[in-house]
């Protein structure tokens, strides 16, 4: 990354700032989004960015709960007032410590195994009581209602064409599967009310609401989540099926370890069996492919061989993620049963010993 | 060192995260720290404290410093030690001069002008012109000896009383405010000092009084300190601000208006005849007089161009020269 010295107009503008911590600078240089500031008791990394009333009590909640030890993320340190974040007119300060990155940015599957521990750690620390998910079955009946849309308008296109284009004829093919698994998913995401006709309910926690793998520091063995001025409670099964989903379209045609993803998430945030089924019926419509056929629709100049490889990598990694966590879930539900029945047999043996 | 004052140092450094701490002023009382040189202050009326905070937080910005209490390690504003409060501020040394600093002197006065609001902690004031009416006749009843000061008192009676009037009229629309400009009953240019090219105000620990009032004073003490360029500097950055409303303009000339140097003269020779001492003489009367009259026309000259002074001093402030 491009190291930068701060232009010498900048530095009061940085000096005042950090006046507010008390700290002098020997050494001041931009390091992408953020500045790296040296000085006598240490380095930090000063960001400067555009936060809302709402954004800068979200940070101050994620501060509490780590000063707290809830949780472990990398929040702004307090200035000499007590502010984690210094307001200014139009863009606001804060300071963080600094870090130094042992995993590159561009490792994006190492992120994303250190990113599934800390999204599971996150929740699991935060949970609350489970709360009336109705409207969240709504609004995912809405998201796909969105996404079935550009489906429809691609293949209705399609089918008017004498001679599909290389790219639709690939999507034609595979067509009939996604159709079906949004179908299933629909029916899943309809039905509101359990079996005894009550509204269903979820567990809720804190989420980070932008989990990304640039939103996490990795020092060697330790890594943490930061940035956390979106965070806010929420059901964070939602969280985790868009990780998912994120990653599926970050890693492409990579050679990927979803098993190894979903079970070092589910170590730390053990998913009950409605989260489970929530989680795999999301799975079953794709953001990433809606978009590329809302690309290939409103885009003036295609590429056709780079859409029709595209779409295949999709399929394939997506095939692959959902596949690979539906089996896993399946062991664990396998060896549920077994152990259920165990217990079952153990408890009928006692019985009959005791009569 | 006094035992109270190694006590309050241990309290200082137990506190807040201060390694070194050497006392270098006793009054107000300076510390110099590895993080620089810290003013404390200790209070003894929590309310003003309560207050002072409250007012510091209204005036966070980004244009100038304000000398915000430090927390302490456990987060909170001060230290409680007995019946006492003990806060640490910043304190920079550079001091601020008003040549070539108006335009920060105006960003920073506009701010206060804007958010150091609260209910008017003082009393209404009873009317200018009636206090010049009475004074004027008790003087008469009492018999003026000090022939030079009686001829000058007199001779500006009648100025004085259309000043007085002029200022009751300016200020009666708003006595009923429910929120007042405030500022520290000791606010001056010392009150100010510089760090990073950026103004710092100390805000201090004094109870909070009339802003306009001390406003008023702090131009006319600085026009007499400064020419009148600078000045007129400074009003021409406070009306670039465009935030220096009506109801300041027409409480500052108030102010101006207000003959309070003629009532001053007159009490002086009330109490000389008294044999009391409060030397107030001809000479003294006649400068602020005067400079009182110039001002009132530069600042009216500057902020009347687009009709931007207010309620206009048309007759008070055309009063005659004491000369």
């Amino acid at each position: 990354m491009g190291v930068r010295h701060v232009e010498q107009t900048d530095n009061n503008r940085i000096n005042r700032i950090l006046f507010h911590y008390d700290l002098v600078p020997y050494n001041l240089a931009v390091r992408g989004s953020l500045i790296r500031v040296d000085t006598p008791v240490g380095s930090f990394a000063l960001k400067q960015k555009v936060l809302n009333d709402q954004q800068i009590r979200s940070l101050q909640t994620v501060y509490t709960l780590t000063r707290r030890m809830v949780i472990d993320a990398v929040c702004p340190l307090p200035s000499k007032y007590g502010d984690l974040v210094i307001r200014g007119t139009e863009t606001s300060y804060y300071l963080l410590p600094w870090f130094t990155e042992t995993v590159d940015p561009s490792n994006l599957q190492e992120r994303y195994r250190h990113l599934f521990i800390k999204a599971g750690q996150l929740h699991r620390k935060t949970l609350e009581k489970k709360a009336d998910s109705t409207s969240l079955y709504q609004g995912m009946v809405r998201v796909l209602n969105q996404r079935q849309m550009i489906w429809e308008q691609f293949l209705y296109k399609a089918e008017h064409h004498v001679y599909p284009s290389p790219f639709e004829q690939a999507v034609l093919k595979s067509a009939f599967i996604y159709l079906e698994n949004m179908q299933r998913a629909r029916d899943f995401f309809s039905h509101e009310k359990d079996e005894e006709g009550k509204n269903k309910t979820m567990r809720r926690a804190l989420c980070h609401g932008r989990l990304s793998p640039l939103h996490l520091l990795i020092e060697n063995e330790r890594s943490c989540l930061t940035n956390f001025e979106n965070s806010e409670d929420g059901f964070f099964v939602v969280e985790t099926a868009m990780l998912f989903e994120q990653a599926n379209a970050m890693l492409g045609s990579e050679q990927t370890d979803w098993q190894g993803f979903y079970e070092s998430y589910r170590a730390a945030c053990p998913l009950n069996d409605e989260e489970k089924n929530f989680l795999t019926h999301f799975l079953l419509f794709p953001s990433a492919h809606a978009e590329l056929l809302s690309r290939y629709l409103y885009s003036g100049q295609i590429d056709e061989q780079w859409f029709v490889k595209r779409w295949i990598d999709l399929c394939r990694t997506h095939m692959n993620m959902f596949t690979s966590i539906k089996e896993r879930m399946d062991e664990e539900q396998k060896r549920e049963e077994e152990r259920k029945a165990k217990e079952k047999a153990a408890n009928e043996k006692d019985e009959k010993e005791h009569q | 060192m006094t035992n109270e004052q190694g006590v309050l140092l241990s309290a200082l450094q137990a506190n807040y995260y201060f390694g070194q701490l050497r006392v270098v002023q006793e009054r107000p009382l300076l510390v110099e720290t590895e993080r620089g040189r810290k003013k404390i202050r200790i209070w003894q009326n929590e309310a003003l404290l309560k207050l002072h905070l409250k007012w510091r937080e209204r005036l966070i910005n980004d244009d100038f410093f304000i000398d915000r209490m430090y927390v302490t390690r456990s987060g909170l504003p001060s230290v409680r030690m007995g019946s006492l409060s003990v806060t640490c501020h910043d304190a920079p040394l550079e001091p601020v001069q008003l040549d070539g600093n108006e335009a920060l002197l105006a960003t920073a006065l506009t701010r206060l002008v804007q958010y150091s609001r609260d209910v008017p902690a003082e009393e209404v004031p009873n009317s200018a012109s009636v206090r010049v009416r009475s004074l004027y006749e008790q003087a008469k009843q009492i018999g003026f000896q000090d022939h030079d000061t009686w001829k000058m008192v007199s001779s500006c009676f009648s100025s004085a009383c259309a000043r007085a009037e002029e200022a009751d009229r300016l200020r009666e629309p708003y006595q009923n405010r429910r929120s007042a400009f405030i500022l520290p009953e000791d606010f001056s240019l010392q009150s100010c000092t510089a760090i990073f090219d950026t103004l710092f105000l100390e805000l201090g620990q004094s109870r909070p009084v009339d802003g306009c009032r001390l406003l008023a004073r702090f131009f006319l003490a600085e026009s007499m300190d400064h020419r009148k360029q600078s000045m007129n500097n400074l009003f021409q950055a406070l009306k670039d601000q465009k935030l220096f409303d009506r109801e300041t303009a027409d409480l500052l000339q108030a102010e101006w208006l207000e003959p309070g140097e003629w009532m001053r003269l007159l009490e002086s020779g009330i109490n000389r005849e008294q044999m009391q001492s409060d030397p107030f003489s001809i000479e003294e009367f006649k400068q602020i007089w005067d400079q009182k009259i110039k001002l009132i026309h530069l600042f009216k000259s500057v902020f009347a161009q687009s009709g931007d002074a207010g309620g206009g001093a048309a007759r008070g402030a055309d009063g005659q020269q004491s000369d």
